[in-house]
């Protein structure tokens, strides 16, 4: 119970402090670029939803830097500061999932395409970058810093490559989504999950070896 | 009684062994003094005990139990580590509330009284973050955590350090408040030897990863004496005896025996023998050159 409460109460102040910097930017840029509120409400929810993702990247590794070595010098085992981490990331993606899910009935169609897009691809992202995040954590472990660094770095010369090449093919690759079938949508969150579930288990293995050291 | 017990503990870095072999048993209800130089692995000790680290080898038991991983047994230990953070990183970022907010989460007997009150008689300001507050205030941190924690075996690690001499003198009054009202044991390692003698009950020693003894407080330092003259009476006074710390200055001689039970320093020689304290018996033994 004290780790589901440790661990929850960090979530949901990421949560709280992704919606606000999210409404703040929404009130700053959705009044500057656009016209009417339903934009300016889908600037803002874009906005959390860009912010909970990349909240989602950084979890685990802050978790292994900070909040997990905490707990260990106060008493915690490792088995129940790891079986913390995945409770914060699982209440992360669920809560940003959620916002998809609303922002993707709420804006799908009625704005822009984009928006719509967006909403139908970002509920695979969220469970990406948990599995992300993972990788990250256990880079992390493994190589120290430059572990990290070396990720991130691939991390973005893909996101990059992605984005380069899909610039204009946004309006295709939508299209292609929307044609995919609901089985294989589901299928393709099964396979993230079980390679979620699967570098949890390195995860935990790395993690199991840490060695608590002055902090 | 409860025991938390050692046997044949070692903890190896790649191929550094930092803990060799140690068999030890802590008691409860008391105070026993951790001491050691720099690097002799007091800290690797206490995360051991606490298991906040893993042993390479040996087993460390609570009342029979294994503490490994262990959440009962882990219930009746806290080690209140010395912080070192650093403003932008790690615990560094948290504010003093956080933490021992936190550490209310995880002890779970967390006296929140007492935590304020010593807050308070610090004059801590809790909104303050870790990484931006003095050494002394950090010391009183892990203070507060150990003795609020009311563990059964509270570990300290180096908790004067840092602190004024008026603080350090009102640690240990409310340690041995503590103490007295609750029976608790505690384990406390400090460099400043001689000011903690008076409340260490138990002395535990340790060298280069060793365990060098473990031996009550008084009859350590009652075995213990300098003895000076000229080199032929004071190795005449003192054959058979085990030397520590031989210092040659010309035709004089000075050295420190430990006493056996059933061993004397021998009389009718023209030699001076002076009692020791805690501190000038652990430079004895553990000075620069002794083996």
């Amino acid at each position: 119970m004290r780790t589901l409460k440790y661990f929850g109460v960090q979530a949901e102040k990421m949560v709280a402090f992704v919606m606000a910097m999210g409404i703040l930017y929404g009130i700053i840029f959705g009044s500057i670029f656009s016209e009417t509120m339903q934009e300016r409400s889908y600037v803002m929810t874009n906005y959390i939803l860009m912010m909970g993702i990349i909240v989602i990247l950084v979890t685990q590794t802050t978790l292994v830097k900070l909040n997990m070595p905490l707990v260990l010098s106060l008493g915690c085992g490792r088995k129940e500061a790891f079986w913390g981490a995945q409770w914060m990331t699982a209440l992360l993606i669920v809560q940003f999932e959620f916002i998809c899910l609303l922002s993707n009935m709420l804006f799908s169609n009625d704005i822009q395409e984009y928006a719509g897009f967006l909403a139908r691809i970002l509920p695979f992202i969220c469970i990406a970058s948990g599995v992300l995040s993972e990788l990250l954590a256990i880079l992390l472990l493994t190589f120290g810093n430059k572990g990290t660094w070396i990720g991130v770095l691939c991390m973005a010369l893909v996101w990059a490559f992605i984005g380069f090449t899909m610039n204009d093919r946004v309006k295709d690759f939508d299209r292609s989504l929307s044609a995919l079938s609901g089985s294989f949508r589901i299928t393709l969150f099964a396979v993230l999950l079980i390679l979620y579930a699967f570098l949890a288990v390195i995860y935990y293995y790395v993690w199991k070896k840490y060695e608590l050291k002055a902090f | 009684m409860s025991e938390l017990v050692c046997k044949g503990i070692c903890k190896k870095y790649k191929e550094k062994e930092v803990i060799k072999n140690i068999d030890l048993t802590l008691e409860s209800g008391k105070i026993y003094g951790l001491i050691g130089r720099n690097g002799a692995g007091k800290t690797t000790l206490l995360s051991l005990l606490s298991s906040q680290n893993p042993v390479s080898g040996g087993e460390i038991t609570y009342n029979g139990q294994n503490i490994w991983e262990n959440k009962e047994a882990l219930k009746h230990i806290c080690f209140s580590r010395e912080l070192n953070p650093t403003s932008n990183n790690g615990v560094g970022t948290l504010k003093i509330k956080d933490y021992l907010k936190t550490a209310s989460i995880y002890l779970p007997g967390w006296d929140s009284a007492m935590a304020e009150r010593l807050v308070s008689e610090f004059e801590l300001d809790v909104k303050q973050r870790m990484g931006k507050i003095s050494k002394g205030m950090l010391s009183m941190v892990t203070i507060i955590v150990a003795l609020a924690s009311k563990a059964e075996y509270t570990f300290l690690d180096e908790p004067v350090s840092g602190l004024d001499v008026v603080m350090r003198e009102y640690f240990y009054k409310i340690l041995l408040e503590e103490y007295a009202e609750s029976g608790r044991t505690f384990l406390i390692s400090t460099h400043i030897i001689e000011e903690a003698a008076s409340v260490f009950e138990e002395v535990i020693m340790i060298k280069k990863g060793e365990l060098l003894l473990k031996e009550n407080a008084e009859e350590l330092v009652s075995r213990a004496f300098h003895v000076s003259g000229k080199a032929e009476e004071v190795d005449a006074a003192t054959e058979g005896l085990l030397k520590h710390q031989v210092e040659n200055h010309g035709r004089s001689k000075g050295l420190t025996v430990l006493l056996e039970p059933g061993q004397q320093i021998r009389e009718g020689y023209d030699i001076k023998i002076q009692s020791l304290n805690l501190q000038n018996v652990f430079v004895a033994l553990c000075g620069i050159g002794e083996k």
